[in-house]
């Protein structure tokens, strides 16, 4: 069987791309042989599984795609059941765009901040423009780093009905245990106790993806 | 409060929407992982002139 491939894209920097390949492909080999493909030249996937121990190495391993991402995914899907793609923060090098050509979903991590929502909407354009190649590309917006305190959080709802991409029911909260997971080389399934609420959440979102 | 700093959410997302430039399907398809262009190679400065010391 043909691994699912799921990209995690977003023109803008900083919006947690990494943070939620690395725990989404951390969650998805508890279910089946996962591969994180890293497309961002600036490498963050490779640094943050560079940095595990040979007694807790990351459960997922990382390969850096510099080039012909398309021919080398269409090679891996072969070997794996998910294929995880964490795609550079532009649309100018085409490298995110190829990545989605491939996909089968991508999601789209957005910072509950007027600047992140503004930044995003070229992207759905990106998204749109691909689809008309990929027609099965399923596009999602996943709230990120939200803080149920926050007025602006709490009022994304109503900015995320103005995109023509839905946005996934589940979110991830903004939590210290996401920068000291990638600080371990983990994911928040190996941070005990202090990862637990991370995990339900990553746990609730792979569900959501994986019926939606 | 929330469902005004929504109104004003959303009502900004629609200006940046707005403000997008024109679809351009063609210009898409020729970005797909094309190669960038070679850089040029810097042509060497103008050699400055000399100073002119004007007598006094």
């Amino acid at each position: 069987m043909l691994a699912q491939v799921f990209s995690v894209a977003n023109q803008k920097g900083g919006t947690g791309k990494t943070t939620l390949s690395m725990n989404l492909a951390a969650g998805l080999s508890r279910r089946g042989r996962t591969l994180i493909i890293d497309a961002d030249p600036q490498g963050s996937a490779g640094q943050w599984a560079g940095l595990s121990t040979d007694e807790r190495p990351f459960p997922v391993s990382v390969i850096s795609v510099a080039s012909n991402l398309a021919r080398e995914v269409s090679r891996m899907r072969q070997d794996y059941q998910y294929l995880v793609i964490d795609c550079p923060p532009t649309l100018e090098t085409g490298v995110a765009q190829s990545a989605m050509s491939i996909s089968d979903k991508v999601f789209v991590p957005i910072l509950p901040s007027p600047v992140d929502l503004w930044a995003s909407v070229r992207l759905t354009d990106a998204i749109d423009q691909v689809k008309i190649g990929n027609s099965r590309l399923q596009a999602y917006i996943l709230i990120n780093q939200l803080e149920l305190r926050s007025a602006m959080s709490r009022s994304m709802s109503q900015a995320l009905a103005e995109f023509d991409m839905p946005a996934l029911q589940s979110c991830l909260r903004r939590r210290a245990v996401y920068r000291n997971s990638a600080l371990e080389g983990l994911s928040v399934y190996c941070m005990g106790k202090r990862g637990e609420s991370a995990v339900q959440e990553v746990e609730f979102l792979i569900e959501e993806i994986l019926t939606s | 409060m929330t469902k005004e700093l929504g109104s004003k959410l959303a009502n900004s997302v629609r200006q940046a929407k707005a403000k997008q430039p024109q679809k351009n399907t063609a210009g898409m398809q020729q970005v797909l992982e094309a190669p960038l262009p070679k850089a040029e190679p810097e042509s060497p400065l103008p050699p400055l002139p000399a100073r002119r010391v004007w007598p006094d």
